[in-house]
Formats: C-alpha cells, sequence, structure tokens
C-alpha cells in the first residue's frame, strides 16, 4: 500500500494527475517523491506537498496495487485521472477532475468531489460518498462526448449536467441532482434516487434517465407514454446492493415509475423514468 | 448385491457428454415463472426427437436477479449450435409469451456463452433496448459485464439476458427397475423420480421422470434408427431374446442427464435406494459395453461406503471426452445429424 499524505491545506490548487495507481504501483518511495505536482503554474517534487508511506500490504481486488491519499486534499486536482486499474482511496474531498477519463480500477471518495469528477470516464468504479459538483461523469467542453463506460456513484447530491453526452456507462445519484441531468445522452443509463432539477433528458438520443424522486416539470419534447415498474430497475438495485454499493431498497423496484419517450426533438428513443 | 431382497446387477449405466445451460425465469408469482418453466420444458424429453432435455432444476433458487419469485431450469443439448437454437425457439415461445416473466443466465460463471437475448431482441421491431451492467460491478467475481435486453411487450417489457452461459454436462444416466407387474414397477418408478427431483443439478427429462418404452438401436424398417426394446418386453418374453426371468412383470427405465458425472451420480444413487420397495424383482442399467458413451456408472459401487473409479472406467471417460469434444467443435449439419445418431444409439431409447 502506498499511502500519500498532504503536508498542509493548499491555497492555489495542486494539480496531481500522477497520483493513480498505475504511477505510483511501479515505483520506490524515493521515486515516487520526486514526482512532478503543479503548484499553480509551477512544477515542484511531490515530497514538498506529500509525505509518502509505502509498504508490500493492501493489494487491490484486481491485482493492482492500493493507494490511499490523506489529509485536506479538497483542492488537489485531477487524482485518479486516467487511471486502469488498483484502488485508490481519497480519504477526504477531491478536487476537480477526479477520476476523469479513468479506464479501470476503484476510486473512492470519501468525501466531497469538485466538479469534473469521472468526467469522460470509460471504466472502473468512481465511487464518491459525500457530494458531487458538477459536470460529474459527463464531457468536457467541446467534446460530444461523455461516459462511454464504467460505473460512477454519488453519496449525496449533485450538481449540474451530471452524465451529459454519456455514449455507455451508469451513473448513480442517491441524492438530488441539479438541472440538465442526463442532458444530450446517446446512450447509457442514469439513476437519480432523490429528485432532480429542470430539463432532465434535454436532448436525449437514446438511454434512460431515471429520476425516482420526480422533475419540477417535463420537457415539451418528451411524451408520456405508460405508468409501469421497469423489472429492470430491480436488476440494476440489486446488482449495486451486491457490489456493496448503498442503494435503499424499494426506491428503484417493485413500485411504478411515468416513462415518458423523447427527446423528440432529437432521435426520440431515449426515456426518462420519473417516479415521485 | 442384494439391498432389502432387491438383486442390484452387476452392470453399468453409459452416459456421454452433452452441454448444459442453466436458466432462471422469474415473473410476479412463483404460478407464472413455474407455467414458463414447465412449457419451456415441455416436449424435451430426448434430444433425439425433440431436439434437447430439459427440465426443472430442483436446486434451491435462494434469490433471483429482479428479486421475483422464480424457476430454475437445466436444458441439454448435443452441440453448443444446437443448444442455442432450442433455446432461442424455447425461450421466444414460452417464456416471452408468458406474462410478466423474465429470462436470466443461470450460470454466470460459465467461460463460454450462448446469444438468446442477443436473437430474440429482433421482436421488439427496434423498440427493444439494450443495458450494459459494467464490469466493475462484478469486480468481486471477476466475470465481464452482463448485458440485457428490454423487449416491449404487451404487458410492460420481456427482460431477457443477451448471452446464457454453456458448459459441459452428462447426459443418460439411468437405471431399470424390473418389477413382478405395473403396479410395484410404477409405485417404485415414482418413488425414485421424487427423490431425483430433490436432487441439484440434475433432471429426469422423461415423463414424470419414468420412461416405459425402452429403445434398441435399430429395426427391421429401414426407416426407422431405433425400435422397442424387445429384450425387455414382457409381452415377447420367451418369442424373442430376452433378458427377463420368470416373475418380470414388468420394465421402467428412469433416465438422468445432471451437470456433472458427481450429480449423476448422486441422483442414481437416490433414485435407486428410493425405487427399492415391494414387488421390485431387481435394478439394472443400460449399457452398450462402453463403446459409445463417455461416461460409466457401475451400480453396485454407487452402495459402498467409499467408491474408487475403475481403471476402465476412467479410460473410458477419458477417452469419451475427447471423442465428444472433439466432436461438438464441429458444427456442420452433418456432423450435427452424426452427434444424433451417436446418442440414439448410445442412449438406445426413444418415445
Amino acid at each position: 500500500m502506498i499511502r500519500l499524505r498532504l503536508r498542509e491545506a493548499n491555497r492555489v490548487p495542486l494539480e496531481a494527475e500522477v497520483i493513480t495507481p498505475d504511477r505510483l504501483g511501479p515505483l520506490l518511495a524515493a521515486e515516487i517523491e520526486r514526482l512532478p505536482v503543479y503548484y499553480g503554474n509551477k512544477a515542484h517534487p511531490l515530497a514538498e506537498h506529500f509525505e509518502v508511506a509505502v509498504d508490500g500490504a493492501g493489494e487491490a481486488a484486481d491485482g493492482g496495487p492500493t493507494v490511499v491519499v490523506e489529509g485536506p486534499t479538497g483542492r488537489v486536482k485531477r487524482l485518479g485521472e486516467q487511471m486502469s486499474r488498483g484502488r485508490l482511496v481519497v480519504a477526504g474531498d477531491a478536487g476537480m477532475h477526479a477520476g476523469a477519463e479513468m479506464t479501470g480500477g476503484e476510486l473512492i471518495v470519501e468525501g466531497n468531489a469538485d466538479d469534473w469528477a469521472g468526467a469522460q470516464m470509460a471504466g472502473g468504479l468512481l465511487w464518491i460518498k459525500g457530494r458531487a459538483g458538477n459536470r460529474a461523469g459527463s464531457t468536457y467542453r467541446g467534446s460530444k462526448v461523455g461516459m462511454t463506460g464504467g460505473v460512477l456513484v454519488v453519496g449525496g447530491d449533485a450538481g449540474h449536467e451530471v452524465g451529459g453526452y454519456m455514449r455507455r456507462g451508469l451513473v448513480v445519484v442517491l441524492g438530488n441532482t441539479q438541472d440538465f441531468a442526463g442532458a444530450r445522452m446517446v446512450a447509457g443509463t442514469v439513476l437519480v434516487l432523490g429528485q432532480g432539477g429542470l430539463r432532465a433528458g434535454a436532448g436525449l438520443r437514446r438511454g434512460t434517465v431515471v429520476v425516482a424522486g420526480g422533475v419540477p416539470e417535463v420537457l415539451p419534447t418528451f411524451r408520456e407514454t405508460c405508468v409501469y415498474r421497469p423489472g429492470f430497475l430491480a436488476v440494476y438495485a440489486r446488482t449495486l446492493r451486491a457490489r456493496g454499493l448503498p442503494v435503499p431498497e424499494g426506491v428503484l423496484e417493485g413500485r411504478p415509475f411515468r416513462r415518458l419517450g423523447g427527446d423528440l426533438a432529437e432521435l426520440g428513443k431515449g426515456e426518462l423514468l420519473l417516479g415521485g | 448385491m442384494n439391498i432389502d431382497g432387491v438383486v442390484i446387477e452387476d452392470t453399468y449405466a453409459e452416459a456421454f457428454s452433452m452441454y448444459v445451460s442453466r436458466l432462471v425465469i422469474t415473473a410476479a408469482s412463483r404460478r407464472w415463472a413455474l407455467t414458463a418453466a414447465e412449457s419451456l420444458t415441455g416436449f424435451a424429453t430426448s434430444v433425439i426427437g425433440c431436439g434437447c432435455e430439459a427440465g426443472i432444476d430442483p436446486g434451491a433458487l435462494d434469490e433471483t436477479p429482479d428479486g421475483r419469485p422464480g424457476v430454475a431450469v437445466l436444458v441439454f443439448g448435443m452441440s453448443r449450435r444446437a443448444l442455442e437454437q432450442q433455446l432461442v425457439a424455447r425461450v421466444g415461445q414460452s417464456v416471452m409469451t408468458a406474462p410478466t416473466t423474465a429470462c436470466f443466465d443461470g450460470l454466470p460463471g460459465a467461460g463460454e456463452r450462448l446469444a438468446v437475448g442477443a436473437k430474440l431482441r429482433f421482436f421488439g421491431d427496434g423498440f427493444q433496448i439494450s443495458k450494459r451492467l459494467d464490469a466493475a460491478l462484478f469486480a468481486a467475481d471477476g466475470r465481464g459485464h452482463r448485458r440485457f435486453w428490454r423487449i416491449p411487450v404487451m404487458d410492460g417489457e420481456f427482460v431477457v439476458d443477451d448471452r446464457v452461459g454453456v458448459q459441459k454436462g452428462v447426459g443418460g444416466g439411468n437405471f431399470l427397475i424390473v418389477a413382478e407387474g405395473v403396479e410395484a414397477g410404477l409405485a417404485s418408478a415414482e418413488r425414485a423420480s421424487d427423490a431425483i427431483r430433490r436432487t441439484p443439478g440434475v433432471i429426469a427429462p422423461f415423463p414424470g421422470g419414468v420412461v416405459r418404452s425402452g429403445s434398441k438401436v435399430g429395426s427391421r424398417y429401414k426407416f426407422l434408427t431405433a425400435s422397442t426394446n424387445s429384450a425387455y418386453c414382457p409381452t415377447l418374453r420367451r418369442l424373442v431374446p430376452t433378458v427377463l426371468e420368470a416373475g418380470d412383470g414388468a420394465v421402467f427405465e428412469v433416465v438422468i442427464d445432471g451437470v456433472d458425472a458427481a450429480a449423476v451420480e448422486a441422483a442414481m444413487r437416490a433414485g435407486i435406494r428410493a425405487a427399492i420397495g415391494p414387488g421390485v424383482r431387481r435394478i439394472s442399467a443400460g449399457n452398450y459395453g462402453g463403446k459409445l458413451g463417455a461416461f460409466t456408472f457401475p451400480l453396485r459401487p454407487l452402495f459402498a461406503e467409499t467408491r474408487t473409479p475403475s481403471a476402465a472406467e476412467n479410460r473410458t471417460t477419458a477417452v469419451g471426452d475427447k471423442r465428444m469434444a472433439a466432436a461438438a467443435e464441429d458444427h456442420t449439419p452433418a456432423a450435427d445429424q452424426k452427434r444424433t445418431a451417436a446418442a440414439s444409439a448410445s442412449k438406445g431409447r426413444q418415445s
């Protein structure tokens, strides 16, 4: 296990994309300490900001290394960016871009995560136990492709545009979301167990946006088809629970949802499933 | 060997490799899950005439993928291609049609997969929706992603796994109950069938788990590959070469397919023990000299305290496995026909 402890809270964001199990796993402690992190526009050795400890224990489930990051890390950006294996645990908060473009492994954020968590991720599990900022599991400006795989779980609330532009994958928000959840999705699934904001599913081509707590209003380009009990949501709920994720019973399974097809301003093969 | 006055003949059952898939059928109530399962496994007594052999898996089903009441079924075929065709046809006609049902893979750990939902999805006429549960959700058991289809139907959606697992199984385990008459023989066969129904990982595919029309290979009619097993017909005793003795009034066969040899052996042991009772004269088994089947199940060692497979049994098993594996790789229609003929000869029975 590799343990990194941030020495003190930083006012200027620290960019630390080197902190992934992939990069750190093969290195000795001294080599890790020399890796560059960016403090403002200056490259500093990692040891200037983090204490580093390495021991042989704690292999992740996929056989990759385990890395634990501790301390006041709310302004440390790009933790776990592009990681592909192993397990990264952020014991506190994570700054922007945590787990962005990750392709495998597990990234666990015990606290909250700032904007763009899991942006354009393609695989693996990103589990934020607290809140997530805007555009979690979404895309960067200028890109048409959001998530293409993997699973993003947010234990609390999430900001705007969760799961935007998704092509494949799963976003689960146990709390509420703000506006534009699942906007411009091409495929994939967004499950919001709380309430959604405005314009959920705007521009949806295919894919599924589920908002168990309902939304304040539905875009006029969605057409209500029926009220039914979608059996497949029980498969999701049980699979998530079997993976150890805290999806409460009775929120997704065995209850009626309004099904709306749309967005008819686009291809119109997507669906909004609204509870509440 | 004699158990409670019933002779256990010094012979063995001969069985062979098959491919098996396990499906979990769920529905709003157990009634509808069972209805679909019974329909799917109907007319599936023998690969020779039905294309597959199928039955309800008596193993415990503690939970189902969607948490609803469910029933597991086992379906056996001679090749992966033949099995896939049967699964698509039977799930499509017997499960998708049954109200509120869903159909899931019951062998998620199997290395090979057959396309079931992947083919049935077209029924959705373009309105089917694919859902993919990412491999990250199954990290603990190391399997890949799971894809299933949601096909719009008149009561909502039919959910079906894209692919289902398939593995090697064992078909054709058997034993014969030779009784004084029909009443005693039937009572014995019913007890055996009930015992086998409580054994996990096996099915007894014939009606009620019992066969009364055992067959021999060949016929005096050129168009028929098998005909009645005259040596076991009481009405032909002393008219044709027979194995029946004076006082043998009826014979019933119990056929067993299992997910592996151990399951078949356990079912044979349980079935034979239950079959022993008043009016039963002896227990025998069907074999063809060990030449056709990949597996042999000697009867007497089933009841020994510890059973050690004989050298001949091990040799037969190993050779048979290789032969069946090689044959199963060939998916040409001619090869399929050949396999079915081999099964016909090997099993020596059809209704």
